[in-house]
């Protein structure tokens, strides 16, 4: 469907065909409960008035099914995956389909596109979808023949009677199908999964006809009559503010129309928008130009002397003080004590930003009745819940328009700049398009956390840990809403530094404050990435101490099967599985040419179980990435193109973190602005990627995000295995020429 | 008054800074959205059209320069008849986009360095493709894509692991995967 969000609801029933006339199947879709409760189609309020309706699926009396897509699109394939389930159940004909983007609305339970969720959450859910209308069209079917509801079977978009072979299509029943009653989800039987047609198949994404032809509506093609563009000089120090400003020359800059001023969040950043000032223009050139002109003394605040990298080397050397306990199993200072060996090693990765391709865009129109918004968003109910409080207007006031995302991976879960375009247009009264600019994105980001994770081993006689102390420093996502977000939040130092796989009896772990400087945000697999980098990479040392083979000192240190019980349900034996996978497609432990060297690694994330092994070449030249090979358990699989071409791009991105991903801060601000300075790589740069997908009939678990994890550790693991440096402070390029 | 001829058609510009990059005058003025914003300093080619059937960074080169050329945008790319361009079919078969934002101009690369060489080797591909960042990371694709294209399938360098039923460790080339699809 071309035009993802810009039909209206009229429009849409009439392309349908649907009028009055229709199947409207409604549901309600509670979050929390979605994953593993069934949900209810009806849900009774406590007035005893029906809930308000959900509607995914549509039969229009032309014969087309529109399922809604109520998740956000950037690249993950859900706009195909989760209707071609609904399609699945429902018996529909994929050509008879047409998905349509759900606004931001709760009625559809959560949308926040984020987390790797949507088929951990939507999957019964969608099944459920697809099930209750495909029964009631057989039962449309019934009434009409009077024939018993089991002799109406219902195949590739039709409705047949066993008996007499009389057959209805879907449309010819829809009208009869909407007025069925809503059966009860626990009655719905659903296919056995030999029967499925479209569910575990690589079904070709909707948008790619539109997508190669330039067709697509992305957040930044938004085009409004009387529309004006906005271009924002943010002011880049943390909770700093504007001292004072001279507009005249931005002004005089022809097209440009006005300069607003947005007085952003002091202390806490949350989610509103920056301090700045806005250039309202014509075009986006002339906004970008005006912004040139602008004269601005920033107020530089409470943060104007921040140094990353001194921060950072501080934290490194810094002693131990108010140190917090996450856990604490056995007597790791014995442990320390009576080994036979220890060994210690202390691993950085700095800040990063989501640098994706499209940069944030919003569009807002506002009435004084209604505020209508087109953006990129990961979030739309976010994006609703902070324009109301911005514009101090209620939800039902906002419409949010959920365009296709030009990649997102948690940056456009953030409605600051959604804001932005709201605030301006009830500002100007116009319709306003706000524009990122690359330098933008880069300098004024939400930043993927630095981190600092202090390890201590003590090995036995036998070669084995007998304990492991551990500390992070890293700041929390927490310090957005919170004034003292010192320490890490739970869920943080879960993901992967306080559940670690191996079976080891003396275990502590630790966490010690760290300051916040900038706004910190989620990147794609969040605080995962920099934990499995240095819990890779500390292992591979300790089997290099003992004059171990790496795989076979992992497997040994995972141990027996079990559930590791930490919290975090690793089945240890899937874990095991894929590392022997990668193992065997790379053919470790595979001989290797002059200067070359294999590492591997794996990481248990998003119930997900990801292994990697990389080859390497380091010589006096520089680093070059030869070849990664990865393996995937992730369960049951709904599109396994997708989840292969999510691998082939989690390696691609996780090389560009770990070989260049780097944001420093001096005097305050980012030295970081573009593409010249923050290097992604590119394909000459690109090594050969062999992608392994376990089959599996578990259930499904994280795709999004689980596959950038292992691969950092196993490229400075393969550095080290070809003759290189150990590196244990991210990026690479600091240490070695990237070739 | 600037004359614009892009895709065929001829535009009159009015009253528009001369300095202004085509990138913008395309998007904010003509309606055409194709062509993509991503840097704005000729650093990831997501802007890339065709000037005289030379791929161009579109967000570099002013109006003053592109008047009275010969401008082809991804909206041309197809036959006025509407049937896609060899690549844009290529792309489908490989199932290349993820996100899909910089594909415009990953084809536009494409299709220019097709027009230069029938039949690009792998070091060709790299040549005229490594200007064009993807950050979702289909480069593996738009290299197979771009043999297929130029009848070259049979010659992958990259590997794409395959996903089978039995599920084990079979490697085959990015081309068997796209045609299971
Ligand atoms: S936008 Fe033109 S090269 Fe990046
Ligand atoms: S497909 Fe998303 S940036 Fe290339």
């Amino acid at each position: 469907m071309a035009q993802l969000s810009k039909l209206s609801r009229r429009q849409f029933m009439q392309m349908t065909g649907l009028g009055t006339a229709g199947l409207a199947l409604s549901a309600c879709v509670k979050h929390d409960e979605s994953a593993t409760k069934p949900v209810p189609l009806t849900q009774t309020s406590a007035t005893g008035k029906p809930a308000e309706l959900n509607v995914f699926v549509h039969i229009g009396s032309n014969n087309r099914v529109t399922i809604m897509a109520h998740r956000s699109e950037m690249g993950q394939g859900i706009r195909t995956s989760l209707p071609q389930v609904v399609a699945d159940e429902l018996d529909a004909d994929w050509d008879k389909v047409d998905i349509l983007q759900a606004q931001g609305d709760k009625k559809y339970g959560d949308q926040n596109t984020d987390g790797s969720q949507s088929a951990r959450q939507f999957y019964k859910v969608m099944r459920n979808m697809g099930g209750a209308a495909k029964l009631m069209l057989r039962q449309a079917a019934a009434a009409q023949w009077q024939v018993p509801l089991e002799s109406c079977i219902a195949k590739d978009h039709r409705v047949t009677h066993a008996g007499t072979g009389k057959s209805l299509s879907y449309g010819e029943l829809a009208e009869g199908a909407a007025k069925q009653p809503l059966p009860d989800v626990k009655t719905l039987q659903l296919k056995n999964p030999d029967e499925f047609k479209y569910i575990g198949k690589p079904v070709t994404m909707v948008d790619f006809t539109d997508i190669v032809r330039g067709s697509t509506h992305y957040g930044i093609d938004t085009i409004l009559p009387d529309m004006v563009h906005a271009s924002i000089e943010r002011c880049p120090y943390y909770c700093g503010g504007i001292e004072s400003f001279d507009d005249t020359k931005a002004r005089a800059v022809p097209g440009v129309l006005q300069v607003i001023k947005i007085d952003g969040a002091k202390e806490i950043p949350g989610f509103t928008p920056l301090t700045g000032l806005a250039v309202i223009a014509t075009n986006t050139w002339a906004a970008l130009e005006g912004r040139k002109a602008l004269v601005v003394k920033w107020d530089k605040g409470a943060h104007g002397a921040h140094d990353s990298r001194a921060t950072i080397a501080a934290l490194v050397k810094a002693p131990i003080v108010d140190a917090k306990d996450i856990r604490v199993r056995g007597d790791i200072e014995q442990a320390l004590k009576t080994a036979a060996k220890t060994h210690e090693a202390v691993y950085t990765t700095p800040y990063m930003e989501h640098a994706t391709m499209e940069p944030p865009a919003a569009t807002a129109r506002f009435t004084g009745e209604a505020c209508e918004i087109w953006a990129c968003t990961q979030n739309p109910q976010g994006a609703i819940e902070s324009v109301s409080q911005l514009l101090g207007i209620k939800p039902e006031q906002i419409t949010v328009n959920v365009t296709l995302l030009g990649g997102a991976f948690g940056r456009k879960s953030k409605p600051d700049f959604i804001g932005e375009a709201a605030y301006l247009a009830k500002a100007t009264g116009k319709p306003v398009r706000v524009t990122w600019s690359r330098e933008d994105t880069i300098r004024m980001g939400y930043y993927h956390a630095f981190s600092v994770q202090h390890f201590k081993a003590a090995l036995n006689k036998q070669q084995q840990i007998i304990g492991l102390d551990s500390r992070i420093v890293s700041p929390s996502i927490r310090s957005l809403n919170e004034p003292d977000g010192r320490y890490m939040q739970n869920w943080e130092i879960g993901q992967g530094f306080n559940t670690v796989p191996y079976d080891i009896p003396n275990v502590r772990v630790r966490n010690t404050p760290a300051p916040t400087d900038t706004r910190i945000g989620w990147l794609r697999s969040v605080y995962h990435q920099n934990h499995a980098f240095a819990l890779n990479s500390f292992i591979d040392e300790l089997a290099r101490l003992n004059k171990k083979d790496s795989l076979e000192f992992q497997l040994a240190a995972i141990g027996a099967d079990r559930p590791t019980g930490d919290g975090n349900n690793c089945d240890v034996a899937r874990l095991k599985n894929v590392l022997r996978t990668v193992a065997q497609t790379s053919g470790w432990p595979a001989k290797v040419g002059a200067s070359e060297g294999w590492g591997i690694a794996t990481h248990f994330s998003f119930d997900s179980y990801v292994a990697v092994a990389s080859k390497v070449r380091v010589d006096k030249t520089g680093l070059r990435i030869l070849e990664v090979h990865l393996a995937l358990d992730c369960g049951q699989m709904i599109n396994p193109d997708r989840v292969h071409s999510q691998m082939e791009g989690s390696v691609i991105f996780a090389l560009s973190s770990v070989l260049f991903g780097e944001i420093t801060f001096k005097d305050g601000v980012v030295e970081q602005s573009s593409f010249d300075n923050y290097l992604l790589l590119r394909m000459n740069q690109s090594p050969k990627i062999v992608i392994t997908l376990i089959p599996s009939d578990k259930k499904h678990t994280g795709v999004g995000e689980p596959g950038v994890c292992p691969v950092p550790a196993s490229v400075a693991n393969a550095i080290v295995a070809a003759g290189g440096p150990r590196i244990r402070e991210l990026p690479l390029k600091n240490h070695l020429n990237i070739l | 008054m600037t004359t614009l001829t892009v895709n065929g058609s001829t535009h009159q510009i009015n009253n528009l800074d001369p300095a202004t990059p085509l990138l913008w005058v395309l998007r904010d003025h003509l309606g055409l959205v194709g062509a993509k914003f991503g840097c704005g300093i000729g650093q990831c080619g997501a802007c890339t059209v065709h000037l005289n059937d030379a791929p161009m960074r579109s967000c570099l080169l002013p109006l003053s320069a592109a008047a009275d050329q010969k401008i082809t945008t991804i909206e041309g790319l197809a036959s006025p008849d509407g049937k896609l361009h060899p690549l844009q079919q290529a792309w489908i078969e490989h199932d290349v986009p993820q996100c899909g934002y910089c594909q415009a101009g990953q084809l536009m690369s494409a299709a220019a360095l097709l027009k230069q060489k029938k039949k690009p080797t792998d070091a060709d591909i790299e040549d005229a493709m490594s200007g064009n960042i993807c950050r979702c990371g289909t480069y593996l694709r738009i290299r197979a894509a771009i043999h297929s294209a130029a009848g070259n399938s049979s010659k992958i360098a990259a590997v794409v692991g395959c996903w089978t039923p039995s599920g084990v460790n079979e490697s085959c080339d990015s081309t068997t995967l796209a045609s299971e699809a």
